[in-house]
This record gives C-alpha cells, sequence and structure tokens, in this order.
C-alpha cells in the first residue's frame, strides 16, 4: 500500500473541513485534505441554491452581545435539552464576525449588503430577554469563497477518496486508509492529527414514496462516514438519541417560506420570528400530539411578487423545476385559491463524535468539527472548523513521531478486498434500503421501547447475518458498501441511546420523543449518553453534560487562545 | 427521476462527469459522452446541470404525489 506522509489530514472538503484546512496551513503547510465527492461538490454548501444565514451575530447596529445571547438560547426552547454547552454558543457567537469577514474578502456575497457596510437589512429580533440578529447570505458564494483561499493556498486535495478506517497506534489516531470510488487504488495516510468533518447523517431513514433512496434534504453523500470510523476507533460518541424533523410541501423538502403554517383550526402555529424558529421542528409534533392535525401551508394572501421569490426559492442559484408552487400544482392544488397539507419528515440525526471548544475528541490525535459533531450549522462549521484547525496544527507542530500498526493497515486492506473477492451476495444498497426502513418504522419520531428493541433486533440480524453477505460489482458499489457499514453504525448507535433515554426531551431543532415516557425527567437533565466500542461491542454511559448557565467574559478568556 | 443529457449538445467538456457528487455519471471514452449510469442515485442536486457550459443537461423532477 502507497503511504501519504503529512502532519495533517482532514477528512471531508464541505465548510468545516475547508475552513480548518485554511487555517491549519498558517501553521504547518503539511496538510492533506480527502473528499469522498469533489472539492466543488462536496459537503451541504456546494448544492449552492438556498438561503442561507450569519447569525447570531451580524454588524448590525443594535446586535446583542454574545452574553445577551447565550441568555436569550438558555431561555428559549433551544436551551431546553440542558445536554448543550452554553460555552459553544458564546464562542460562536464572539467569533463569527471575523469568520464571516474573512469569508467576505474570499468572495461571500450578502443578499442585501448596505451602504454603511452592514451586512443585512432583516433579522434583528428582540423579544422578552432574547435577542438575536443575522444576515442572509447568498448560499451559493461559500463554497466558491472556500475553495479559491484553499487554491490560494495551494493546499493538496485528494478528491473522489473515502476514508475507510482511522488508524490508531496506543490509542492515538495517526492517519486513515482511503480509497479512491474511481479507480479502486488503496491509500494509506499517515498523519500527526486527523480532523474529521464528513458532515451530517442524511441516509438514515426511508425517502417519502416515489423519491430515489439518495434525495434527501441534506447533501446524499453525507452516510456517517466520520462516526462510524470515530466509533471503530474507540472515540466516544454522545448524543446519538437525538433527531431533527422538518415539514415539507408537496414533494419539495422546503421551507414553508412565505404563507403561513396553520392547524387545523386555522391557527397559525408556526412564524418565522425568533421565538418560534428555534421550536419550528418541533411545533408541527405538538399539533399532531395534541389533536390539531392536519396543518395546512397557506399562501392565499401571499402578493404575486412574493409568489414570485417563493416560486424561485431563495439565494442565489434558482431552480423553479423544484419550487414549492410546482409541486403543489402537482397536486392539483391552486395556491391562490387553496391550502396544501404539509407532513412531517426525519432529516436525520444528530449527535457524533464527543469534542471539545477546540474540536478536540477523546481520543488523542482526532478533532471532530462541523455537522460531524452535535453543531449543526454553517456558521458552527465555520467558527469550530478555524478553532480546530489552529488547535490540530498546534499539536502537530508539537507531536510525536509516529508508529502504524502494520497488522491494522492489513486487516483494513482485507476487509476492502474481501468485498471484491465475493462473487455473489447482498449488494450495498439491498442493505441500505432495510436499514433505513427499519429506521423509519422503528425508530421514527415517536418512539416506544418495545419498537425500539425490535429494530434493534432487526438491525443486528442485519449486522451478523446479512453484512458478512456484501459484496461490490465495481469501486461504485465498494463505495456503497463502505457507505452502508457506516450507516449500519449510526442506526445502531441511534437505537440504542433512545432506548437508554427512558424520557422525553425536545429543545428547538433537535428532539428525542418516547411516546412510553412522554415527559421531560428530572433525573435525566444533563445526562448525556456516551457510546464507546469495547471489545466489540457498544457500551452506553451517562456523562454529566456542563453547567447551563451564561459563560463569563472571563470564562472565555480562559479557552479564547486556542490550545493544541 | 435524473440528470438527462442531450449527446448532441454536449461537447465532451466532462464537468458533469468531473463535478457528480455522488459519481453516477461515468464516461464513455468511445462516444467521448457522459453516461449517466446510476439513475437511481441521483439526488437532484443540480449541479451537474450548472456546471454544463452548453446547456447539454436538464435534471428532471418527477411528476409525484405523495
Amino acid at each position: 500500500m502507497k503511504f501519504v506522509d503529512t502532519d495533517l489530514l482532514i477528512i471531508g472538503a464541505g465548510a468545516a473541513g475547508c475552513f480548518a484546512a485554511i487555517r491549519a496551513s498558517d501553521f504547518t503547510k503539511n496538510v492533506v485534505l480527502l473528499e469522498k465527492a469533489t472539492l466543488r461538490s462536496g459537503g451541504n454548501l456546494s448544492i449552492g441554491h438556498f438561503s442561507a444565514m450569519i447569525n447570531p451575530m451580524t454588524n448590525l447596529p443594535g446586535s446583542p452581545n454574545s452574553k445577551q445571547f447565550v441568555e436569550g438560547y438558555l431561555s428559549s426552547s433551544s436551551g431546553q435539552t440542558g445536554v448543550e454547552s452554553p460555552m459553544d454558543k458564546y464562542i460562536i457567537a464572539e467569533e463569527i464576525i471575523d469568520r464571516t469577514k474573512q469569508l467576505e474578502k474570499w468572495g461571500l456575497k450578502f443578499v442585501g449588503k448596505m451602504e454603511d457596510g452592514t451586512w443585512g437589512y432583516f433579522w434583528n429580533y428582540r423579544i422578552g430577554e432574547r435577542m438575536e440578529s443575522g444576515a442572509p447570505v447568498k448560499g451559493g458564494t461559500i463554497k466558491p469563497a472556500l475553495i479559491g483561499e484553499l487554491i490560494r493556498r495551494g493546499l493538496k486535495v485528494y478528491e473522489r477518496t473515502m476514508a475507510i478506517d482511522l488508524l490508531t497506534y496506543n490509542g492515538r489516531v495517526v492517519g486513515t486508509v482511503g480509497l479512491n470510488v474511481r479507480t479502486g487504488e488503496i491509500f494509506g495516510f499517515k498523519a500527526k492529527a486527523t480532523i474529521l468533518a464528513t458532515g451530517s447523517t442524511s441516509r438514515c431513514y426511508a425517502p417519502v414514496p416515489g423519491k430515489n433512496w439518495f434525495w434527501m434534504r441534506d447533501m446524499g453523500t453525507n452516510t456517517g462516514d466520520g462516526r462510524g470510523m470515530a466509533l471503530r476507533a474507540g472515540a466516544d460518541l454522545t448524543l446519538m438519541e437525538f433527531m431533527r424533523s422538518d415539514h415539507m410541501v408537496g414533494n419539495v423538502m422546503s421551507n414553508t417560506w412565505g404563507g403561513i403554517c396553520v392547524n387545523t383550526n386555522g391557527e397559525e402555529f408556526l412564524e418565522e420570528t425568533y421565538e418560534k424558529r428555534w421550536s419550528r421542528v418541533w411545533a408541527m409534533h405538538m399539533e399532531y400530539l395534541e389533536g390539531r392535525a392536519p396543518c395546512y401551508w397557506d399562501s392565499r394572501n401571499v402578493s404575486e411578487e412574493d409568489r414570485k421569490a417563493i416560486l424561485f426559492k431563495q439565494g442565489e442559484k434558482n431552480y423553479p423545476d423544484i419550487s414549492l408552487e410546482q409541486s403543489i400544482a402537482q397536486r392539483g392544488l391552486d395556491p391562490r385559491k387553496e391550502r396544501a397539507e404539509i407532513k412531517l419528515m426525519p432529516v436525520g440525526l444528530l449527535g457524533g463524535p464527543e469534542f471539545d471548544e477546540n474540536g478536540g475528541t477523546s481520543l488523542e490525535g482526532l478533532y471532530a468539527v462541523g455537522d460531524e459533531v452535535w453543531q449543526d450549522s454553517m456558521c458552527n462549521a465555520f467558527v469550530f472548523g478555524y478553532r480546530a484547525g489552529e488547535a490540530a496544527a498546534k499539536y502537530c507542530l508539537k507531536a510525536d513521531a509516529l508508529t502504524l500498526d502494520e497488522e491494522q493497515v492489513k486487516a483494513i486492506d482485507e476487509t476492502i478486498q474481501a468485498l471484491t473477492r465475493r462473487r455473489e451476495g447482498v449488494t450495498p444498497m439491498e442493505i441500505e434500503e432495510k436499514i433505513r426502513t427499519i429506521m423509519t418504522y422503528y425508530a421514527n419520531f415517536h418512539k416506544t421501547g418495545g419498537m425500539l428493541e425490535h429494530g434493534l433486533k432487526l438491525l443486528l440480524e442485519i449486522k451478523e447475518k446479512l453484512l458478512p453477505q456484501l459484496y461490490a460489482k465495481n469501486v461504485h458499489e465498494l463505495m456503497r458498501a463502505m457507505e452502508v457499514r457506516n450507516i449500519l453504525a449510526v442506526a445502531e448507535m441511534h437505537i440504542r441511546s433512545a432506548l437508554m433515554r427512558t424520557e422525553s426531551r425536545v429543545g428547538g431543532r433537535h428532539f428525542h420523543h418516547r411516546l412510553d415516557f412522554p415527559d421531560p425527567d428530572s433525573e435525566w437533565y444533563r445526562q448525556k449518553i456516551s457510546i464507546r466500542m469495547e471489545n466489540g461491542e457498544m457500551k452506553l454511559y451517562r456523562k454529566l453534560a456542563p453547567e447551563q448557565r451564561v459563560p463569563t467574559r472571563e470564562d472565555y478568556e480562559t479557552i479564547r487562545e486556542v490550545q493544541p | 427521476m435524473t440528470a438527462y443529457i442531450d449527446a448532441e449538445k454536449c461537447n465532451g467538456c466532462k464537468k458533469c462527469y468531473e463535478n457528480c457528487p455522488l459519481d453516477i455519471i461515468t464516461w464513455d471514452e468511445e462516444k467521448n459522452r457522459p453516461n449517466v449510469s446510476y439513475p437511481d442515485e441521483c439526488q437532484l442536486c443540480f449541479i451537474c446541470q450548472e456546471e454544463c457550459p452548453v446547456d447539454a443537461v436538464k435534471v428532471k423532477v418527477p411528476i409525484i404525489f405523495w
């Protein structure tokens, strides 16, 4: 096996991975990025045709300060999970303006930059004690800005290269084995530090009827590769029981921009206000559970001008083909005269490797950032990508020389080769469809212990009986086969954690809901479930989450400087 | 439900083949044209359509009711 020697290895060239690479290159030139797709098409931001928001801080006059923002966050529905770190929110509030200024220098464009130099023209709310502001950016300009800067800095990117498994030596992560998904070539990457930035878990649930299995809301390449690798390498993963949902109109995985969302009584249950925005994801579940379904998207009072904006979605790149309006027309409805019923869909799972304020995980030499971890937003990816890039690069500069475990390298190679040697068996898509169907039926929004146990039993059967028969006819299927291992790992972690958390906990955009334990239990407040692989088995532990209080300026100053 | 490529309009620049994130497009060396080999894996991201300099790629969204 050919080995590439580097200081820092970054897996995933999306928002967080690119930002980490750029920052790391201020300290070391030996940075290598791996991307399963390409630099142009890797990560959620590469799709581009969506509206994006710089938040919670902007340069608008009257914007809240970090303390006010975290206060607001803790008193909003998002703060109610009691499992997140308020310091992470403080860090983002403190540092997002600097990251955005960098991005703007590299080419990011705002939707409505004002003559006085401020970035936005809306979103500057104060409701009760809560404040937030946001500046809308042109979604299609973010990824090109990052790519441009990566190229200017001459950073090395291995495109179409999927990381298969992490290499470890004495508990330290020392690189990875990568597969070129076009040529089938297998490379070793030897690195002093590794950053996981493989994004969200998109392919967990079944698609809506009539869609193919790759058309989910987030990028279809996101299969929890980093989570699977981290688990197998022995890292601690946390909060895997929480999931995300969204509501959809017609066959469009769209936000319900424009118009209003009403329940069966015609009451508006969702407004694009600060307060409601955070509970957007759970609001419709409440209507269902409390007997106020069905829910509708009502755009009868929308002006023709606004209707045009909705038709073309928001943001810069516009595809009328996938507009809300067309989809509604397909159902024979006239949105000018009628309401359209909306539906809930699962988006994916939250949770991932445990991380500190510099993206450091429980394993030495391993960092995780962006949607890979419990973060789930573009601005988090910028801020923590930057911090982890610096922390990992500084770690490389002082790290000892590393040793490889030859046996481990051989074993990973053999895992890959075995799949192509087999001439018959089960295809990756057969297994993927089974896993995602099990997740949809037994581990969806509203869970019960019995159904979760049954789902787990089915997943374990797949693991024991079908996985050993997995085979790949060509390199393309080999990539899918490697992905399905990770999808299975993520699904199993989700079900096991959801079984253990015998309560319901809802906070803003993420939730864990058990029909058999419908209320939050104070026993579980600030309790995180941690998963680790021990002797080939998943072990679950309870850990205490950080104190849910607003950090002081002094608290922040102690961690502001990024340490390796 | 996938990308459709007009072989006559296509100029063989490979942009769609190079950029498809899910790698569903392969390259036919003989014809010097792209081939949508895994249409079931298209996620309708429109990157191929957007990258095509001669407007030869059209991503078509299925007519579906739910």
